[in-house]
């Protein structure tokens, strides 16, 4: 198991700087992801971890050592490509064990290995195949296969399940993730997909335009997103966001409803944000009142839409509501889950939130 | 019992076929003038025996192929073939190969390297037997001149019987690298990078990867380029034509160029044809033979 560093890591091609100044530490053991939109700098961050792509500045520690200058096979990890870059004129056991002879194994110890490999992930029976003549699910199990084959305590994985159908990736999420604690790797998962990051990783590093916006454990993305843009990125439906302005008695959005959110601020403009999940039935206190513009009943829970300053807002209530478009329903947030973010988009921390849960039971 | 068509399918189908052959008629037209025709003509012709306009005068049935079979001419010019052949096409094919696997390097200023590498396809055949007939000119010619420089006695490159065959050969090779080495690129440029950074984590050699990833998955691009090469090769004429006219005593008599002299300075049309149509059956055989014998080597994706 080895940590993984990263200190001021900046990528440039020619005048484009695509990754700008990244500090982390990556602990040993850790399931680590890489998140953020298409074009953010995530599968170059990760090629710079693995040595494909050279390091514009800063320094890259891997277990302590600066590794900038190291060869991707010094660095004594494993990678998971997007297209699993399997060899299609190799049968699936000699994909597996390509450039095993490199490290000293014998004949012999190559097989055992592979065997192992393949009985791990179920590949036995196809070991003398094609990979052409394998489904979409298993070509990825030989690309894992590869990957942990050599051992290398430290795993690199680049959007691997972007090619499979929703429920085979759904499937291969909980795989991944048992295999990672299985065998201690400390895995770098690069995916688009926030969903993914949030049910796999240990902690999540979100990017944006090749700057990191927010690293923690997934609940604190999505509890407490740093600025606007994890708000809107983390969850699904994402939070909901709406400008609002100060007034003498908590904040006011540009159609005159007004929010007590416990943040406090001296600015006079700024956003908030609600989950969806956090926009309740009300029964004694209303913040709002909804009126529907469209309704989604799906077994477990009722989707609402409606409009508050101007933006969609939805509202995930529990349960089956049968309930009309143009209906006005009334809402209730709770003030402590109200997130409040500055011009900038960042995040604002309620100064004293214990002093505003009292006053709460006050009133 | 057949079940009759209804009338208005047996037009829709007349009609579909009537439409299909209008699309097609440009190439038809095009092959059977310039391919079909020709060719059904030379096979007829190669039973005959013809004036000098090439009208056919008398049926001789196989006279042409068995005088061809007992005549020493045609078995040198058969030599100077298959001689010609395996002198250019393996060089052209490796020389190529390694232009290439430079070329698809990524190096500053490597598209100077790749437009060079490719220029001689750019060269009509004439222009570079000029330049070639320079380069082996006995007296001024740039390969005497350093050969005496050395203090070697020069040579009559194409002149002399024992190397005509030889110069006549590189010179091909310069000219056929250009395009060879265009088409190997390309196949060089389709294959995924990807592969290769797999194989860089897994920290394989340059070597390993050459022999393990880029030569079986160029094996489709090798195999075409060897086929156009091998076919290139056994129509070779202006090269001869400019540079040794067939000779020095037959040594470059090529088959293409023995058809020519027979057809259209002996006026011997039948023989002519009949060397033709063997021309045409040996090509056919030796790419039916690759395509058996190759085409299981080479992994398609």
């Amino acid at each position: 198991m080895k940590t993984i560093q990263l200190q001021q890591l900046t990528k440039s091609f020619g005048e484009t700087e695509v990754i700008r100044g990244i500090d982390v530490t990556i602990e040993a053991g850790e399931f680590f992801a890489l998140v953020g939109p298409s074009g953010c700098g995530k599968s170059t961050m990760l090629r710079m971890i693995a040595g494909l792509e050279s390091i514009t500045s800063g320094t890259l520690r891997i277990d302590g050592v600066a590794a900038n200058g190291m060869k991707p096979s010094e660095r004594h990890l494993s990678m998971v490509f997007q297209n699993y870059a399997l060899y299609p004129h190799m049968t699936v056991e000699k994909n597996i064990t390509f450039g095993l002879h490199t490290k000293g194994l014998t004949k012999l110890e190559q097989r055992e290995r592979c065997l192992m490999a393949a009985d791990t992930l179920g590949l036995t029976d196809y070991l003398k195949r094609k990979p052409r003549e394998l489904s979409g699910g298993q070509r990825q199990r030989v690309a894992l296969a590869r990957a942990i084959v050599t051992e290398a305590p430290i795993c690199l994985m680049d959007e691997p399940l972007s090619n499979l159908d929703a429920k085979l990736r759904a499937k291969m999420r909980s795989e991944i993730r048992q295999l990672q604690r299985k065998l201690g790797l400390t895995m770098i998962y690069v995916t688009h997909d926030q969903v993914e990051a949030m049910t796999m990783a240990d902690r999540i590093m979100l990017l944006n335009e090749g700057e990191v916006q927010q690293v923690g454990k997934p609940l604190d993305l999505y509890n407490k997103p740093a600025n606007t843009f994890v708000a809107s990125f983390i969850g699904s439906p994402p939070m909901n966001l709406a400008e609002v302005t100060r007034q003498e008695k908590g904040w006011m959005a540009s159609d005159g409803r007004m929010f007590h959110p416990n943040a406090m601020t001296d600015v006079s403009a700024a956003t908030l944000g609600v989950r969806p999940e956090q926009i309740k039935p009300a029964n004694e206190d209303v913040t709002f009142y909804a009126e529907l513009k469209n309704i989604e009943v799906l077994g477990t829970e009722t989707i609402l839409a409606f409009d508050v300053g101007g933006n969609e807002w939805l509202a995930k209530w529990p349960g089956q509501w049968p309930l009309n478009v143009g209906e006005k329903v009334a809402c209730y947030v709770e003030p402590k889950q109200m997130s409040l973010f500055d011009a900038d988009g960042q995040r604002i921390e309620p100064k004293h939130p214990k002093l505003f849960e009292a006053l709460e039971v006050f009133q | 019992m057949t079940i009759a068509l209804p009338r208005e399918k047996v037009r829709a189908r007349l009609s579909d076929a009537a439409s299909g052959l209008l699309y097609l008629s440009p190439s038809i037209i095009l092959f059977g003038v310039f391919l079909v025709y020709p060719l059904l003509r030379t096979m007829y012709l190669s039973f005959f025996r013809t004036d000098t306009q090439g009208t056919p005068l008398e049926f001789v049935g196989i006279g042409h192929y068995s005088n061809l079979f007992t005549s020493v001419a045609f078995w040198q010019s058969i030599q100077a073939t298959v001689g010609f052949v395996l002198l250019t096409v393996p060089l052209t094919i490796l020389i190529a190969l390694g232009l290439a696997l430079l070329a698809n390097e990524k190096l500053k200023g490597i598209g100077i390297f790749r437009t060079a590498f490719s220029a001689t396809m750019g060269m009509s055949v004439a222009a570079s037997s000029v330049i070639w007939m320079f380069i082996y000119n006995p007296s001024i010619g740039i390969f005497n001149r350093f050969l005496e420089a050395i203090g070697a006695s020069g040579v009559q490159w194409l002149l002399d019987p024992q190397y005509a065959l030889l110069s006549v050969s590189l010179a091909t090779v310069w000219m056929n690298i250009g395009f060879t080495f265009l088409i190997l690129l390309g196949g060089l440029q389709n294959i995924d990078r990807t592969l290769y950074e797999s194989a860089d984590i897994a920290g394989t050699s340059y070597w390993t990867q050459l022999r393990a990833i880029t030569i079986p998955m160029l094996s489709p691009t090798l195999f075409f380029v060897g086929i156009i090469s091998l076919i290139n090769a056994f129509q070779t004429f202006g090269q001869i034509d400019l540079l040794t006219k067939g000779g020095p005593t037959n040594a470059t008599n090529v088959i293409v160029y023995a058809i020519y002299k027979d057809a259209f300075i002996n006026y011997n049309v039948g023989s002519a044809s009949a060397q033709a149509v063997l021309l045409f059956i040996a090509v056919l055989l030796l790419t039916w033979l690759q395509f058996k014998l190759v085409e299981r080597k080479v992994h398609y994706q």
